[in-house]
């Protein structure tokens, strides 16, 4: 047997893909989520897109159904794609069209691709993570449920992707969707006498701002110190020791709204999100303010942009001014950069020196 | 039976209501499970998260992929383990690897499947601690195999390529299965100061996220112009081709007697007049390969973009610059200190020095805009004689 992954990859795409590796030469988007390749050798094939769960949570009953469709219709295999939905390659449309009446019967719509909701995607949260901040998971369903017209239905100026992370560590990948939700601690962490247990030098160097010092007790032992005015909240510590905790996340504990992320390598490159809203408390189930002003984005990019203008692109064209006199928000100071302990910008790309 | 706490009451409620909704529900998957849903719950409605602290674990035969998820609430759910599943290239996966999955997921698991992360592996949550070993050493036999957590390469993971896109200049799910055939020890053994991301894209439009979410990431391109089909271009309708040439941010397409000729000088390989083309223009012939280091995500300095390190010629050559990207990186980088963290700390320049490798201005993507430089004896000579040369015309 051999060691890493299954490989090679070709034991797994389906059969009818095989001869043709590097032969394609164009694609043409059907209807949402129906995508036509063709290749120089004449053949067509089909691949076609389903919504995943928002933490790609599924029940080993619907990994099973899944299964069965995929040896049906899909020369039994399947993949996982880039924001985690399910896709489905077939060799005839007709193939293509009964797949997709089964798997919006199963509760999968089908859609994305083009000028569309392509994902919306989420980390673990409070799900299955110890580090969250909100619970990606439900704001995420909540957004998808909004925006569900837009992934089969509806038009956008240009693609959209929406991503949802539990706290900054941005597991949900979502400093590259086009609207973000980021989870983020604003209390100061409290050093518990359980510091003792972890490596306090290790757990001093995870700060990034250089606020958490060694401090030696009255007893002679020795025990961290975190500095109040130089803690931005990361929560690095938190994760690195169980003794450094959160007091009241149920009080503090939120998130911030970030837009304007895309990945490329070509012309000016990737783009990270840049903060809109600096704040919002978690409010579950229904995140009435998150959701509200995801939906007021939205709306205003789509009657705003012309069309094939990602938001970044938009916001590129109009800047920041006529973003929030448009969208009506107001600008918070907390959208601004800042100077770290050294005196660097901590610029979004990194530049800072 | 004793009437459950208040929190799981009042999650419940909370729970109801997130049930709801077109959207496809995580939920309504859990409900199928035997995951602990009323811990869940409660964390909604404490507003807290309810799981402590649990980090990785090897054990023997497993050196990476199990992630310890401890409890704080014992009475409401239980701790749960959860393995992280490599999958082949291409995030590819058979119907019968969705069964053995779910069956594995059925007898040790809660019955419920993560497929797939953000990381792109699959997940299979609740397994018990004391049946972890007998269920890698059975995993074993149903021919799959678990990894990509702690200090290693994690998963590494690239767009379909050529198996189903047309803009791709490489077989990026050969490259993968290559990359894993080189570098398995250090994927399955974590040696590094921090974990080690590599993602493969086939081409400048990066829909595997290579300049960003990855420390390594290689981008397939190509050298001079793409390739012009002349017959299928005189195809397409006048309004865009006169588009295609329009939207050129470079100005390097011209018309040429009904078809266009593209400027090799000019062209930067932005990927636009290739995607309007709809298959009348393709990739050049004569491909190269971006390699960027130090995207990331996580960590101490906040997300940081990737920077282009070097174009090279070949797949070969991309893993030769690895080796050595990864030899520095161990050997100076701090504990759990990510590549683009030790590129902030020290600089692409710094970064350059340890690399061995001469700056170039590909290197960058913007110049130095403070004046105060220390600029040294060296210098004074060297820069005025280059500057000479050129005005001079020599």
């Amino acid at each position: 047997m051999i060691e890493g992954p299954p490989r090679p990859y070709a034991d797994f795409i389906p059969e009818f893909l095989k001869g043709t590796v590097g032969t394609w030469v164009s694609h043409r988007i059907l209807e949402p989520g129906i995508v036509e390749h063709t290749s120089t050798t004449g053949k067509r094939v089909y691949s076609l897109r389903a919504a995943a769960t928002p933490n790609a949570r599924y029940s080993t009953d619907t990994i099973r159904k899944i299964s069965q469709l995929a040896r049906k219709y899909a020369g039994a295999t399947m993949r996982f794609t880039q924001a985690l939905n399910m896709e489905f390659i077939t060799s005839e449309l007709d193939q293509t069209e009964d797949l997709k009446k089964e798997l919006e019967l199963l509760g999968f719509p089908v859609g994305g691709w083009g000028n569309h909701l392509w994902s919306v995607t989420s980390c673990a949260g409070y799900f299955h993570c110890a580090l969250s901040a909100t619970d990606s998971p439900s704001v995420a369903q909540k957004l998808g449920n909004e925006l569900v017209e837009y992934f089969n239905w509806q038009e956008l100026p240009a693609k959209l992707t929406v991503s949802v992370s539990g706290c900054p560590s941005s597991c949900g990948g979502s400093f590259l969707a086009d609207i973000s939700v980021n989870g983020i601690h604003t209390e100061v962490p409290v050093v518990t006498p359980d510091v003792k247990k972890c490596d306090l030098q290790g757990t001093a160097f995870t700060c990034p701002v250089g606020a958490i010092q060694l401090k030696p007790t009255p007893e002679g032992e020795r025990t961290l110190e975190i500095r109040q005015n130089l803690c931005i909240g990361c929560g690095l510590c938190v994760g690195a020791c169980g003794g450094i905790i959160f007091e009241s996340p149920e009080k503090t504990d939120g998130h911030s709204i970030a837009i304007g992320g895309r990945a490329s390598a070509s012309r000016y490159g990737t783009m990270l999100g840049r903060i809109v809203i600096p704040f919002l408390p978690n409010e579950p189930p229904h995140y009435d303010r998150t959701v509200g002003a995801v939906k007021r984005i939205v709306d205003t990019w789509k009657e705003d942009a012309k069309k094939g203008e990602r938001i970044a692109d938009w916001i590129d064209r109009i800047g920041w001014e006529k973003f929030f006199e448009r969208t009506g928000f107001p600008f918070f100071e907390q959208s601004m950069e800042y100077l770290d302990v050294r005196g660097i910008a901590t610029l979004r790309d990194g530049s800072g020196r | 039976m004793s009437e459950p706490p208040e929190e799981v009451r009042k999650g419940r409620e909370i729970l109801s209501e997130v049930r709801k909704g077109p959207w496809p529900n995580f939920l309504r998957e859990a409900d199928h499970t035997r995951y602990p849903i009323d811990l869940y719950g409660a964390s909604l409605y404490l507003k807290r998260d309810l799981w402590t602290t649990g980090g990785y674990v090897s054990v023997p035969g497993a050196p990476t992929g199990i992630l310890m998820r401890v409890t704080s609430r014992p009475d409401i759910g239980e701790s749960a383990n959860v393995v992280r599943v490599l999958l082949p290239s291409g995030n590819f996966v058979t119907s019968d690897m969705l069964d053995t999955l779910a069956d594995f997921a059925d007898k040790y698991g809660v019955g419920m499947l993560h497929a797939i992360t953000t990381g792109h592996n699959v997940e299979i949550p609740g397994i018990p601690k004391d049946r972890i070993r007998e269920f890698v050493s059975a995993f074993k036999d149903a021919g799959m195999e678990i990894g990509s957590t702690g200090d290693a390469f994690r998963n590494a993971t690239a767009c379909i390529g050529q198996v189903l896109c047309e803009y791709a200049n490489t077989d990026t799910l050969d490259v993968r299965d290559k990359f894993y055939d080189r570098y398995n020890d250090y994927a399955k053994y974590p040696t590094f100061p921090h974990k080690v991301k590599l993602k493969i894209s086939g081409c400048p439009l990066d829909c595997a996220r290579a300049t960003q979410k990855a420390d390594i990431g290689i981008v397939g391109s190509w050298k001079d112009a793409p390739l012009v089909d002349k017959e299928k271009i005189k195809e397409l309708p006048a309004e865009s081709v006169e588009d295609i040439i329009r939207s050129c941010p470079t100005g390097a397409i011209r018309a040429s007697d009904g078809s266009v000729s593209i400027s090799s000088k000019d062209c930067t390989q932005c990927m636009i007049c290739l995607r309007k083309g709809n298959g009348a223009i393709t990739p050049g012939k004569r491909k190269q390969f971006l390699i960027y280091v130090g995207g990331k995500l996580r960590g101490k300095k906040g997300p940081l973009s990737s920077k282009l390190l070097a174009r090279v010629d070949s797949i070969g050559d991309a893993m030769d610059l690895m080796d050595r990207i990864v030899e520095v990186f161990t050997d100076h980088a701090a504990r759990k200190e990510r590549l683009g963290d030790l590129i902030f700390r020290i600089g692409m320049k710094g970064f350059l020095d340890l690399m061995k490798m001469k700056p170039a201005a590909l290197n960058v993507k913007d110049l130095r805009t403070n004046l105060f430089y220390a600029v040294n004896e060296d210098d004074r000579q060297r820069i005025p004689e280059e500057i000479g040369k050129i005005v001079r015309g020599e």
